[in-house]
């Protein structure tokens, strides 16, 4: 589902609960036809991995919609949750993704109830927070979303996230972008942060959910990155475990939330 | 280096800990000790350059800082200017001072550290604590400092036999040492037991593990070499001196378990100095978490990696043993006031080359070596000292 060379792999499964409502009644149609960067809206083609919170609940349904033809293009996940708010929670979803430009995937996380807590709140009201402008922020999507990276001919170096130039040489002329994969890293450390200790953006996501585990990743070409570990409750992620990177919400800030992936186990 | 080069003769240190005076009159304070403490006593005007060391912490005068300084001190009139590379700016000033005597513009330069820390409500201390680090990736993957030291420690203790058992014998020789001192935050001894009941704040790392927030200012008088007899029979050389920068954010550097920035500033203060790392006698090193005086001696050349744990767990590193590290306690019991630390880690060996650390006296040591770390190792200094 998230390629690094062209391929695509279906990874999870879709569990459906009930028949799949049709298209139009998820309030998708009008979204995406409005919205230039979304050129061809395909089908429901693509199932993301259920994440276990909602996995146990038979009221929540977890969809993923390939948008555009590009493998390495946009992806727009849905979570509905129970029969009260079918629409709206979709809806809710897929406004952030396509808010900022370059959509490629959403996935509420959490369970629903976790979910409306946060989402009960406004999310402009942190303060405190390090302070990233939207537009530094939409900088750094690409790099965020999607993994992409630059490959530096002149030393063969690979730079993560994308920046003006090469951390192998420091040369910026010989850069070449490249995706990273979403999948199969290794984790070199990882740590849990205790109730309290979160940086104050992430106070609400403490609140809702408990405390996080963060992990340092092995990527490839020497990448490493720093990510948040989710989809874990059991504590089962290890230092030298192998995980995938799915997109979630990060932390809200300047009125919007803000996305980014996060680790979770291989095989959920 | 040559030992013409700059020598301290003058220091001072308020208090540390959680303090009822604001940064201006903690500046002012540690100023009077430095200058009171010159045997010879010291003419302000021969006083050419001043240097402040603070992150702004809370948001206190981030621009034009050093202003303060010059008002303090009484020095309105000499150039002044802010030095900040976050938990190292004290380290850098002290770098800058000992540039400007070499220059030769300066007679006398005086450099100050400060932080007031206490008094900011906890969400904007929890904001302040996380804006040394990288604040687009790791703080947007949830960590602050400890958060980082934890996934750094996670990895050592990972890699290494009774790492944590080590990382607690750190904190105990640390508040042993703070206890015999009368400026230090915390002046209690703990036990294993207190330790290993504490709150998690970033696994492996326990509240004993983590420094203190802590107010607090530090001073020095830094004097041209050939000139410092003048003021006291007992100054302290400055031998060598290393500074050096690295990534800010961990993921970017190929070992996690190594300090980049203190490997090259230790290479660069031991080559000033013509001295290897066994001559030095007694070490101040950069403990703001526990994890890190383990990574300190073995960046610094004391330990092969690894080889900190058995030579933590030995009693080699406590205060009267072979290789004293941190005998004022450390950021960890002393107090981490960002600004101040690392001139607090040369207003200690200031006093144990001259034989006046009281109860805490290091007998004998001749030669010192401070080291001084921004953030989690995005910049580091090492100082070498020797008595004059």
């Amino acid at each position: 589902m998230f390629p690094s060379d062209g391929i695509e792999r279906p990874v999870g499964e879709l569990r459906l609960v009930g028949p799949l409502p049709p298209v139009a009644d998820w309030g998708l149609s009008a979204l995406l036809d409005g919205n230039p960067t979304v050129s061809r809206f395909a089908s429901i083609e693509q199932a993301i991995p259920v994440p276990r919170e909602l996995d146990s609940r038979p009221d929540v349904l977890v969809v993923g919609f390939r948008v555009c033809p590009d493998p390495l293009g946009p992806i727009a996940v849905a979570v509905r949750g129970g029969p009260g708010n079918a629409g709206a929670d979709l809806v809710d979803g897929l406004e952030d993704v396509l808010a900022a430009k370059g959509p490629d995937v959403a996935l509420l996380e959490l369970d629903s109830g976790g979910r409306d807590r946060l989402d009960s709140q406004r999310v402009d009201s942190v303060s405190e927070g390090a302070y990233i402008p939207h537009a530094r922020y939409e900088e750094s999507v690409p790099s965020r979303w999607r993994f992409l990276a630059q490959r530096c001919s002149a030393c063969a170096a690979v730079t993560f996230p994308m920046r003006a130039v090469c951390r192998g040489c420091g040369r910026s002329e010989r850069l070449t972008t490249i995706a990273l994969p979403r999948e199969g890293g290794t984790i070199v450390a990882l740590t849990e942060i205790g109730r309290g200790g979160q940086p104050t953006e992430f106070d609400r996501y403490v609140d809702a959910v408990g405390p996080y585990r963060v992990g340092l990743i092995d990527l490839a070409y020497g990448v490493r990155a720093t990510l948040m570990v989710s989809d874990d409750p059991g504590r089962k992620l290890r230092i030298g475990g192998t995980v995938r990177t799915v997109l979630r919400r990060l932390y809200p800030m300047e009125g919007e939330w803000r996305y980014g992936r996060k680790i979770v186990p291989m095989d959920p | 280096m040559t030992a013409e080069s700059a020598a301290i003769i003058g220091a001072g240190n308020t208090k540390f800990g959680a303090l009822p005076e604001g940064p201006r009159a903690l500046v002012g304070l540690a100023v009077r000790e430095a200058i009171a403490s010159v045997d010879r006593g010291l003419d302000r005007s021969v006083i050419g350059e001043g240097f402040l060391a603070t992150l702004g912490f809370g948001g206190w005068q981030i621009g034009n800082a050093s202003a303060v300084l010059a008002e303090q001190a009484g020095l309105v009139g000499v150039p002044v200017t802010r030095v900040e590379n976050a938990c190292a700016s004290g380290g850098f000033a002290l770098r800058s001072a000992v540039r400007s005597v070499e220059e030769g513009t300066s007679d006398v330069v005086l450099v100050v550290g400060v932080e007031k820390m206490t008094d900011s409500p906890s969400a904007r201390r929890r904001y302040w604590l996380g804006v040394s680090g990288d604040t687009e990736w790791e703080r947007s993957a949830g960590l602050t400092f400890a958060g980082v030291y934890g996934l750094i420690a996670s990895r050592y203790c990972a890699d290494h036999p009774r790492a944590r058992e080590a990382l607690s014998a750190v904190a105990i020789k640390n508040h042993a040492n703070g206890a015999l001192n009368p400026k230090a935050h915390f002046r209690k001894a703990i036990r294993t037991e207190d330790l290993a009941h504490a709150p998690t704040i970033a696994d492996p790392l326990r509240l004993y593990d983590c420094c203190p927030v802590s107010d607090g200012a530090a001073a020095l008088l830094i004097a041209r070499g050939d000139i410092a007899h003048r003021f006291t029979d007992t100054p302290v050389r400055i031998r060598g001196m290393g500074a050096a920068s690295d990534t800010l954010a961990v993921q970017d550097r190929p070992v996690l378990t190594e300090f980049g920035a203190t490997r090259r500033s230790a290479r660069s203060a031991f080559d000033a100095a013509g001295w290897t790392a066994q001559r030095i006698q007694l070490l101040e090193v950069h403990d703001c978490f526990t994890i890190a005086e383990l990574l300190a001696l073995e960046d610094l050349g004391f330990a092969p990696a690894g080889g900190a744990v058995p030579l933590t767990l030995s009693g080699d590193t406590a205060r009267t043993g072979r290789l004293p590290v941190n005998p004022d306690g450390g950021l960890k019991s002393k107090g981490h006031p960002i600004g101040a630390t690392g001139v607090s880690q040369a207003y200690e060996i200031f006093h144990q080359l001259r034989d006046s650390a009281g109860p805490r006296q290091v007998p004998g040591a001749e030669r010192a070596l401070s080291h001084n770390v921004g953030g989690s190792g995005a910049s580091a200094t090492v100082t070498l000292f020797e008595r004059g």
